[in-house]
């Protein structure tokens, strides 16, 4: 080439690469100076434009757009309205491409996402917030296509510390063809975010930490829990979790999963239960195309379980494996640990459940308790309880592939008395548990029986017979079975009771029901002997009733029926009922309580014949009603003599009713003393034992009565008869043989006073004494010697009184008489006075008319107008009634003897 | 000129290029290059090497097949859980970056300042051609973090700092990276156990077993049926048992004295594992030796006693398993009286008592007949006194004139014979002699209670007439003749079927009083009446029963002048009845 074309060629081709170069310096510089600066973008038009390749359900609005060279877009915030409603939100938003990749397609030019806040807003205020801060999502600058996502997903009280490697995805796996269905995909979103809420809420604050590993046939995603995590009930725990496709022709994929922590808290309602060092391991095999095409295997594995509140203490180490395939489902637990050793399989083979294996325990390690209302209770202690289970080849119950074998020795459960047991039932397959041979030996009781449990609803009967003391059994039957035999004393035989309690373990409350007969040898209720008994008990969710027919003492024969409603009844009865028969009371006065007891506190019979019904309330009642409901009535007949109050009656017939909180007692028909006659009385006020009373009495003996009244209202026998007696044949020494036939006392009282003191009723009464030699009498017996003392010149009879009538005044202690009346044959003796019964004084003011008991008109006038004694107006008694001083006064000066 | 201006533009081109790159690169801070790099070694890592502060060795993990296993410096399984940890919070370290380790000349320090030497703690993550070195040095001043120095990739040293979390991890000791147990076969796939005891090295004892359909079977020392879940039970300890420790390698054999030698065979591989007792050493531990692992381990010494004696632990202790449908004749002797009862072509079950001088036969009752086999298969052996007895064992346990002598012979012929004594050393136990299993035991049973001759136990419970009818069923009051339920089948439903399996639960008398019955000394007289009429039009019938009062949960006595019985009724028909009463209680 000559010289002069080799330079043009050099300078038409430099001409080019200059061109190029120039073309790259300008490219290259623009790019420089774009890629550094930030280029604001309108609002309004971004937002158009933006909105205009969306549908209108979901628009945006963004604020501060702007392009920071040529491969990133940021704005301030971008928020997502669907149908008019804010529906997310992005704060920070960037997004950075590379445009460089632009013919590689639209994944490709994809390079990171970054926002600094991303919230789902819900129009649900009671959801949790769900938002995601400090999210970068960028594809890997060494492995294009593959990408890693961080961020902090924040549920509620929950953080999540997210780092995901993500796997490549190529451009022909984006959806190209059908558009996104926005509206579809924020439903969809809408929908997780609110099962997230709910779920968020059932668990305490938390903070994990979450990696994943994501191929694209398969991955695996650890999470860890985070050591400053507030989450009381989780400490230490992780769990790894990982997939695998194994190909792409077949969708199956398996799964394997483990789990760890230091513990976990599993809390119930007054229960805690910490799981140490939990480890559960998954496997599955799913095919989410083939139906039922699922196998799943999972071990759980616990050191120990540690209980707090109404269950408390240690639970052994134990094992668990759950094997399921399409057709069969085993769960097998294994335990080798100081309380248990244990290997069991339960198995489910064509829809029926079997078990087979052994669980031995050894109690005495076992140091758990149950907080009961009757008290802190270990809840199973002894030697050793065995429990074997084996197919059942000869069932007694059709359906029941499994039995089961239960051995206990020195065994308590609830602290009841150590004691053996054997039990042989079996399992159907769905689980019904039907002991039909039980047998158990424990303090002082020895029961067979048998059991059945259903579930769903958890229906349970129990049918027991044999010796049972109940005490024994207490702890198991709450707290309503103590105070119903804590009056009953078997220290010398235990009764024998057959009885059947069913009802629905977790069903309404009071549901069960308890039927017993109880045939008992010697016990005492309420200090009342029984020397035998039958009983029939029933306890519903209404109430305790027990019934019996045959009640025999030592006095006869009782039969009743006594009822205990249930508290769940919010009935304030405590008792009611009724009792027929021979009622010893004396020693049967406080079987009904304590109202009863004080009502016929003052009754002395050994037996009486009863009829008696009523109910007993508590205070609330009374503070409810402002009135007090129990109310009862017994009829009484007593046959044989008895004392009330010390007064010895001969029979009696009445009863006492007890309405409204007073006290009625009507006794129509009373034998005292020889006499006859009638009591009623009734209380007045609740506040006071103020009684209102009457009593009549008629023909009554004096001497018994006397003999017989209490110190506090009259003399003792040896002061009805005197003390100076023996030394005065006039006044009070009389041979009782001779007289204590003699005398008989009519006597009637209307009074008021308090029940508890005689000395303080007020009333009116009359007394009235007759057909006896007055000068027997204490009170008046000074009248003969006395008076003879003075050696008038007067008629042999006319010191000589036969009867007495005194209508009085009875002022508490004080009795006043205006006109006591004491006549004899001849002569009356008009006297008014008192008598002080406190002090047992004696105050009277008599005037002695001679022959003025004579009623002969005439004569008697005569008598009077010469009496001799007409000198003396009165005779004046007074002092201690066991020997009052008597003063006879003439006119005007009295006369001494 | 040309040339120049062309070198000109195209250094301008260049120098604009690595601006342009530079400024590109600046983008990422180092934090942002750290995450970056991590989340992209974390997907393809295969090797995690870490050397703790107080551990000479280095710890290696590799990854194979998507397991990891522990290579150096013992060739172990992994604990996944532990190593799981340590990617977990691997992948969420944040480190701070402080500065280049250039730079550390030009502060006047050096790497010595931040106890990063070659003592340090180093963890080293490597996969697909990349790796990442975190060393750990000394506390900072805030004693919050640690310093650190990362290597990534190629990428030069820096020194950064970052928490102590991962650093606290790699410190751990060996055994906390090594899975816990030693044996690694499915549980539920393992067909054969061998168990070999060894007394100064010498074979003393063999306990071999094999599972056949699914039930494992003794083959020695006898050849007997295992209690499957007490294998089972045996092979969940021995996958379960934790090692105490491992073993250094250079033990001396010679102190090694061979103990018990357990093989496993599970789909045709087999595992054995070996123990021995270490004379050299008084701790109470075993050395363990596998065929599968190399490494030797320690398990405490107590673990023997579970692998012993397992001819008598392993052993089935029922000694029946009958099915009543596979049962055709069960004889029943003491002394000079038995009860035979066989089944006939039926399907029922005909009894014969013979009490020494005469005999007679009986309709035995079929639900008493599976209760009574039901009970039987409750029977276990307490302990096995003899296998194999001598017929002066025999003789000697009074097996020659035994108290009873149940004889159960299967639908097959198969018989089982049991000769049964009361045990001297206890008596609540009995002696009894399986003689077909060829072996003395003791057990506690009742079979006083359970072994009866007597006909009335096995009798019939029927006592309405066979194929009878019912229509309707009259209770009624007997005194006052008042109806107190008239139940029909189609009316009463449930309730009537109940009363219709009237039968007897026992028998309390094989006798009838027109006025009542004496039951544990109370009297009871006949209060109800139940009549049983039946819907033939031709055959009218009715079938009475008498009932006393209701004297238990469970005790309602019946009585037929006709069979000449009382007898307790079922539970159901207690029920029914104790309702129809309540209700015409609650009526008046």
């Amino acid at each position: 080439m000559r010289p002069s074309n080799a330079f043009l060629s050099l300078r038409r081709g430099g001409g080019k690469i200059t061109f190029l170069l120039t073309i790259g310096f300008l490219i290259q510089a623009s790019f420089l100076g774009f890629s550094s600066r930030q280029i604001p973008l309108p609002e309004k038009l971004t937002q158009w434009t933006l909105n205009s390749f969306l549908s209108e359900e979901i628009q945006v609005e963004i604020r501060e757009p702007r392009l920071t060279g040529l491969s990133r877009m940021e704005c301030s915030s971008l928020v997502l309205i669907k149908t008019g409603k804010r529906f997310a939100k992005f704060d920070g938003l960037s997004i950075r491409t590379k445009p460089s990749q632009f013919g590689n397609g639209l994944l490709a030019m994809f390079s990171r996402l970054e926002t600094e806040n991303f919230v789902l807003f819900s129009d649900e205020p009671s959801d949790v917030s769900v938002q995601l801060k400090k999210v970068v999502f960028a594809s890997q600058t060494n492995s294009p296509g593959q990408g890693f996502f961080s961020g902090n997903l924040i549920i509620g009280p929950h953080q999540f510390s997210i780092l995901a490697t993500l796997p490549s995805l190529q451009q022909n796996e984006l959806p190209s063809e059908n558009p996104v269905d926005w509206k579809k995909f924020t439903s969809h979103l809408e929908e997780v975010r609110s099962e997230v809420s709910n779920w968020s809420q059932k668990f305490p604050p938390s903070r994990f930490y979450l990696t994943g590993l994501i191929r694209g046939d398969g991955g695996e995603v650890i999470v860890r829990q985070a050591n400053d995590s507030s989450m009381t009930n989780l400490d230490g725990g992780l769990a790894k979790f990982s997939w695998q496709n194994p190909s792409k022709t077949d969708s199956s994929f398996s799964i394997r999963g483990n789990f760890a922590a230091n513990s976990l808290s599993l809390a119930s309602e007054g229960s805690s239960f910490s799981v140490l060092n939990p480890l559960l391991g998954i496997r599955a095999k799913i095919n989410p195309d083939g139906e039922d095409d699922f196998n799943f295997s999972c071990s759980v594995r616990v050191d120990s379980v540690v209980g707090d509140g109404v269950i408390s203490g240690t639970l052994p180490s134990a094992h668990l494996l759950l094997d399921r395939t399409k057709e069969n489902l085993s769960i097998r637990l294994f335990s080798h640990s100081k309380p248990l050793k244990a290997s069991v399989i339960a198995e489910r083979l064509s829809n029926e459940w079997q078990a087979r294996g052994h669980l031995d325990l050894k109690p005495e390690h076992l140091d758990v308790e149950a907080t009961l209302p009757q008290g802190v209770l270990r809840i199973i202690n002894g030697d050793f309880l065995s429990i074997r289970l084996d197919s059942n080849h000869a069932p007694i119950k059709t359906g029941s592939p499994t039995q089961c074998v239960i051995k206990a020795e020195n065994f308590s459960a609830l602290e009841s008395p150590s004691g053996d047991y054997s039990i042989c039932a079996e399992i159907a397959s769905d689980l019904t548990i039907w002991i039909n041979d039980a047998w158990g030996k424990m303090g002082r009781s020895e029961v067979t029986g048998s059991y059945h449990q259903k579930w769903m609803p958890n229906d349970y009967r129990f049918l027991i017979k044999g010796n049972c003391h109940p005490p024994d059994i207490e702890n198991w039957l709450g707290i309503w079975w103590t105070p119903l035999w804590a009056e009953f004393d078997f220290a010398k035989s235990v009764p024998w009771g057959d009885f059947s309690i069913e009802g629905t373990w977790g069903g309404e409350p009071g549901n069960s029901i308890t039927e017993g007969w109880v045939r008992s040898g010697a016990f005492d209720f309420r200090d009342l002997p029984i020397s035998n008994s039958s009983l029939e008990v029933v306890v519903d969710k209404e109430s305790t009733r027990l019934r019996s027919s045959g009640i025999k003492h030592d006095h006869g024969t009782l039969s009743g029926f006594l009822e205990f409603p249930r508290s769940m009844m919010q009935t304030h009865c405590l008792l009611s009922f009724e009792v027929t028969g021979d009622f010893p009371l004396n020693q049967a006065k406080g079987i009904f309580g304590p109202r009863i007891r004080k009502s016929l506190k003052e009754v002395n019979a050994t037996v009486v014949g009863c009829i008696a019904n009523g109910q007993i309330f508590d205070d609330d009642a009374y503070a409810e009603n402002e009135q007090n409901q129990t109310r009862f009535e017994i009829t009484l007949q007593a046959d044989k003599p008895f004392s009330y109050s010390g007064i010895p009656l001969d029979f009696a017939d009445g009863r006492f009713i007890y309405r409204k909180g007073l006290l009625r007692g009507e006794f129509p028909n009373l034998g005292i003393c020889g006499g006859s006659g009638s009591l009623s009385f009734l209380e007045l006020s609740e506040e006071s034992d103020l009684i209102q009373l009457a009593f009549e009495l008629s023909k009554a003996s004096s001497y018994l009565l006397l003999k017989n009244l209490p110190s506090t209202i009259g003399s003792s026998p040896k002061e009805a008869i005197g003390s100076d007696g023996a030394q005065n044949e006039d006044s009070i020494v009389v041979e009782p043989s001779r007289q204590k036939n003699k005398g008989l006392i009519d006597f009637s009282l209307q009074a008021e006073g308090p029940f508890a003191n005689p000395l303080q009723f007020q009333g009116t009464g009359n007394f009235r004494l007759s057909d006896v030699e007055i000068g027997t009498m204490n009170i008046l017996g000074g009248i003969r010697s006395k008076l003879g003392s003075f050696n008038f010149p007067l008629p042999s009879d006319a010191l000589r009184f036969d009867r007495l009538e005194a209508p009085f005044l009875l002022e508490n202690d004080i009795i006043r008489f205006d006109e006591a009346k004491l006549g004899g044959p001849v002569s009356l003796l008009l006297a008014r006075g008192s008598f002080d019964l406190a002090e047992k004084e004696v105050d009277i003011n008599a005037e002695l008319k001679i022959a003025g008991n004579l009623n002969i008109p005439l004569i008697k006038q005569i008598v009077n107008f010469a009496d001799p004694l007409s000198r003396f107006s009165a005779i004046r008694i007074i002092g201690p009634w066991e020997n009052p001083n008597w003063t006879v006064h003439l006119t005007p000066e009295p006369l001494s003897p | 000129m040309i040339k120049n201006r062309i070198f000109l533009l195209l250094m301008a081109n260049v120098a604009l290029a690595m601006i342009i790159s530079f400024n590109r690169e600046e983008e990422k801070s180092p934090e942002e290059r750290f995450t970056e790099s991590l989340s992209n070694l974390l997907a393809h890592l295969d090797t995690i090497r870490f050397r703790g502060e107080r551990q000479g060795q280095e710890t290696y993990f590799h990854k194979r097949d998507r397991e990891w296993r522990m290579i150096d410096p013992l060739d172990w399984p992994t604990d996944s859980i532990a190593l799981s940890n340590l990617l977990s919070k691997t992948s969420h370290f944040a480190p701070k970056f402080l500065y280049p380790i250039d730079s550390l000349f030009s502060r006047g320090e050096l790497l010595s300042d931040y106890e990063l030497d070659a003592n340090s703690s180093v963890l080293r993550l490597s996969g697909n051609g990349e790796s990442m070195d975190i060393h750990f040095g000394k506390s900072t001043r805030d004693e919050k973090d640690r310093f650190l120095m990362i290597k990534i990739g190629d990428d030069k040293k820096a020194i950064w700092r970052g928490s102590s979390e991962l650093k606290d991890l790699i410190d751990g000791p060996t055994v906390e990276w090594t899975k816990s147990n030693f044996v690694d076969l499915p549980l539920y796939t393992i067909d054969l156990i061998l168990v070999s005891e060894f007394e100064d090295n010498a074979l003393t004892k063999e306990t071999k077993l094999h599972r056949t359909d699914n039930q494992w079977l003794f083959s020695r020392p006898f050849i007997a049926q295992a209690n499957d879940e007490e294998v089972a039970h045996l092979l969940q300890k021995l996958s379960s048992e934790k090692l105490a420790g491992f073993s250094e390698d250079k033990l001396d054999e010679n102190h090694l004295s061979k103990i018990l030698e357990v093989s496993l065979k599970s789909l045709g591989d087999e595992e054995t594992i070996t123990f021995h007792s270490n004379e050299a050493s008084e701790e109470k531990f075993l050395i363990v030796r596998s065929n599968k692992r190399n490494q030797l381990f320690f398990v405490n010494g107590d673990f023997l006693n579970e692998l012993k004696d397992l001819s008598s632990k392993l052993r089935e202790k029922k000694l029946f398993s009958l099915a009543q449908g596979k049962v055709a004749r069960i004889k029943i002797t003491k002394d000079d009286r038995s009860l035979t009862l066989r089944k006939n072509l039926e399907d029922t079950w005909i009894g014969l008592e013979d009490n020494g001088s005469h005999s007679f036969s009986f309709e035995a009752d079929n639900d008493v007949i599976s209760n009574f086999l039901h009970q039987l298969n409750r029977v276990e052996a307490m302990n096995f006194t003899f296998f194999d007895p001598t017929a002066e064992i025999l003789s000697a346990e009074g097996f020659d004139e035994p108290r009873f002598r149940l004889e159960v012979e299967q639908v097959d012929s198969t018989r089982q014979n049991l000769l049964i004594n009361r045990s001297n050393a206890d008596s609540s136990f009995w002696k009894t002699y399986a003689t077909e299993q060829a072996l003395i035991c003791l057990v506690d049973a009742p079979w006083d209670k359970l072994l009866s001759t007597q006909s009335m136990i096995f009798k019939s419970r029927n006592v309405l007439p066979r194929n009878y009818n019912t229509e309707r069923i009259v209770f009624e009051l007997l005194d006052e003749k008042i109806v107190l339920h008239d139940f029909a089948r189609e009316l009463d439903g449930e309730s009537f079927d109940r009363v219709n399996e009237f039968r007897a639960e026992s028998f309390v008398e094989l006798s009838f009083n027109d006025e009542g019955v004496w039951m544990e000394g109370d009297w009871l007289p006949w209060k109800y009446r139940l009549t049983f009429v039946n819907s033939e039009v031709f055959d009218r019938m009715e079938t009475t029963f008498l009932l006393t009062k209701k004297t238990g949960a469970g005790r309602w006595l019946a009585g037929s002048a006709e069979l000449g019985l009382v007898f307790n009724l079922p539970i159901q028909v207690i029920d029914e009845l104790s309702k129809k009463i309540s209700l015409k209680d609650s009526e008046k």
